[in-house]
């Protein structure tokens, strides 16, 4: 449990968060799942080198991270792990983007700064908007929210057991490696141990998808597992949807922004 | 290697998409008509496997690394293509949801290169023709190991070409892929060496899951999807051409032929001063698009301070209204 953290802990905190009651938690997972990815569609949209037409879209996994009180440092963490590859290739475009651009402050700007920058943001906030989706839904309704959205069956009823199991197969996996740690007297795990360990695990894996599929036929398994699909959304869904629909549109393809900062300035 | 939302442009988003959702559908319907119902359990639990076996990492000697299982060859070798690619699909998707792997637009190219390529490229032809039948132990073991070399290969090769396609990233194609490839042959030589120790303790304990699974009618599909793929990005690509992006657009219509003053050289001077001695190759000239960006980027007008200003603070002012607004509406769901 090394380079990941421990997963098993954001899975169980996911699923205890989802639990909770908030605004966002009560809306309808497909409104949910549909303003999250025409968000990022409109996030990325932008122009490489764009910038301050970018920061108005922070305002909606601001918002949503505010109205459901999901904790900053899961958010930041889940980010961080996420981060090496994009920073890699944001790092590639100040050594590579070798062009010019204007600066908001008068001159000019080495291009590939501010791209690097735009790679940084627009994965700050497409990461984190689908983080706190998973968060303020969990994994049924949004099983539930895909199926509704054309997702097939099998697949939907695939997402629930890997996410399941993985639960249990992690502790499995962390019982298999504390064993081996306490009889260790050195660091880390040599190459023939951890074959065996991932072999026993990938067999313990398959008696138990045995078992469980015996328990399944018991309760009259034909095939098919159905989840129940989700109810009509509500009219705040509704509200929802659109509001933030109509609020990607607008900073997005109008000059909105400059007219609430020409606002401010003329106020000022 | 996950490719990221950041890294994608929405062109390249939605032809993954397509292909993968299209593949997804596809194996979907084979599954459930085709398949014995013993192997839905089996799929996801063997996804939660792949899973949870990458947080158990071995040490690789004399380089103080770790390494771990990746899985997509090892559950094409098990279950089959069909069934592989859902539960690498779905492995994906709670990866992109929970762990932040990816995100929910690049899925479609996750889905593409750790999911379609293994089990409907490698799986079919590269795997299946060298271990043959009943083939001998170091023809079976030639197979796994150099499938799931491939497997990888190709992958990062997927992740340079959407991302090059994408053109977010500055770094050249070529460079990229020089970059890229000889990482993950070497990863892709470790992950075979795994699978094949994994398959072959599989193949003396549990002989019965490691018997050759049918070979699917891929050729046909394959062919309608990159069909399907091509289209889509033919007719995206269309658009985009007729409606060029907003840097190009906004150039044209404001600057026409003619170079505007460029203010502000003080500040021109440190940046590329500062970028030179970082750059690796400074002058370097891969491709002539590169060249003409440079143009036109030199020729980006003046921008007016005080419109800067007005579009940060104008951003920052929503920003500010709308996050009060989910923290009042927290405060009110909590005091209920």
């Amino acid at each position: 449990m090394k380079n990941r953290g421990n997963p098993a802990n954001t899975v169980d905190f996911s699923d205890f968060f989802a639990g909770k009651d908030s605004f966002l938690h009560k809306l309808a997972p497909e409104s949910k799942l549909i303003t999250v990815l025409i968000y990022c569609a409109a996030v990325i949209s932008y122009p490489r080198y764009e910038i301050i037409k970018l920061l108005p879209m922070a305002a909606f996994p601001l918002f949503t991270a505010a109205a459901s009180g999901l904790p900053a440092g899961y958010l930041v963490k889940n980010l961080l792990r996420a981060a090496p590859f994009v920073l890699f290739i944001a790092l590639g475009n100040i050594f590579f983007d070798t062009g010019t651009i204007a600066a908001p402050w008068g001159g000019t700007a080495a291009g590939g700064y501010l791209s690097a920058l735009s790679i940084i943001i627009k994965f700050i906030f497409t990461v984190s908007a689908s983080i706190i989706l998973a968060a303020v839904t969990g994994i049924y309704p949004l099983c539930r929210a895909m199926q509704k959205i054309g997702v097939p069956e099998i697949f939907a009823v695939q997402i629930l057991l890997v996410y399941r199991y993985f639960f249990l197969m992690s502790e499995e996996a962390g019982r298999l490696q504390r064993a081996c740690t306490q009889r260790s007297f050195r660091p880390g795990l040599p190459y023939r141990v951890y074959r065996s360990m991932v072999s026993l695990l990938l067999l313990r894996s398959i008696i138990r998808a045995e078992n469980v599929y015996q328990a399944m036929l018991s309760r009259g398994f034909n095939g098919v597992i159905k989840i129940a699909p989700p109810g009509r959304p509500g009219i705040s869904s509704l509200l929802y949807f659109s509001f933030w629909i109509v609020f990607f549109l607008l900073f997005r393809f109008t000059s909105l922004q400059q007219y609430a900062g020409r606002l401010i300035t003329g106020i000022l | 290697m996950h490719m990221a939302d950041a890294l994608l442009s929405p062109a390249a988003g939605i032809v993954m998409w397509t292909a993968s959702a299209g593949t997804l559908v596809w194996a979907a319907k084979k599954i459930k008509n085709e398949t014995d119902s013993k192997v839905i359990p089996l799929m996801g639990i063997l996804g939660a496997f792949v899973f949870t076996s990458q947080m158990i990492n071995f040490t690789i000697p004399g380089t103080g690394s770790s390494g771990h299982l990746g899985g997509g060859m090892l559950l094409a070798i098990l279950l089959g293509p069909h069934a592989a690619f859902l539960s690498i699909a779905s492995v994906l998707l709670v990866q992109a949801l929970f762990f932040a792997d990816g995100g929910l637009l690049a899925l479609g190219c996750n889905i593409f290169n750790m999911g379609f390529i293994p089990c409907f490229l490698v799986y079919p032809f590269i795997y299946k023709p060298i271990e043959g039948n009943n083939s001998g132990k170091t023809r079976a073991a030639a197979a796994v190991i150099f499938s799931a070399i491939c497997a990888l290969a190709l992958g990062s090769l997927g992740v340079v070409l959407q991302t090059a396609f994408s053109g977010i990233s500055s770094i050249p194609l070529f460079k990229f892929i020089l970059l890229m490839l000889p990482i993950h042959l070497a990863i892709g030589t470790a992950e075979g060496i795994i699978t094949l120790a994994v398959v072959s303790f599989l193949k003396e304990v549990r002989p019965d899951l490691t018997k050759s699974k049918t070979a699917a009618d891929f050729k046909k599909y394959f062919i309608i999807i990159s069909a399907a793929a091509l289209i889509t990005g033919g007719v995206i690509s269309w658009f985009a051409s007729a409606n060029p992006d907003g840097l190009e657009w906004a150039i044209f219509h404001s600057t026409g032929t003619e170079e505007p003053e460029r203010p502000g050289a003080y500040w021109h001077n440190i940046f590329s001063a500062l970028q030179e001695k970082l750059a690796f190759m400074p002058d370097y000239s891969f491709k002539t698009a590169s060249r003409e960006n440079s143009a036109i980027q030199e020729n980006w007008p003046a921008v007016n301070p005080g419109t800067s200003i007005s579009g940060i603070i104008g951003g920052l002012l929503v920003v500010l209204v709308l996050s009060s607004a989910g923290i009042i509406l927290r405060r009110r769901s909590k005091r209920r």
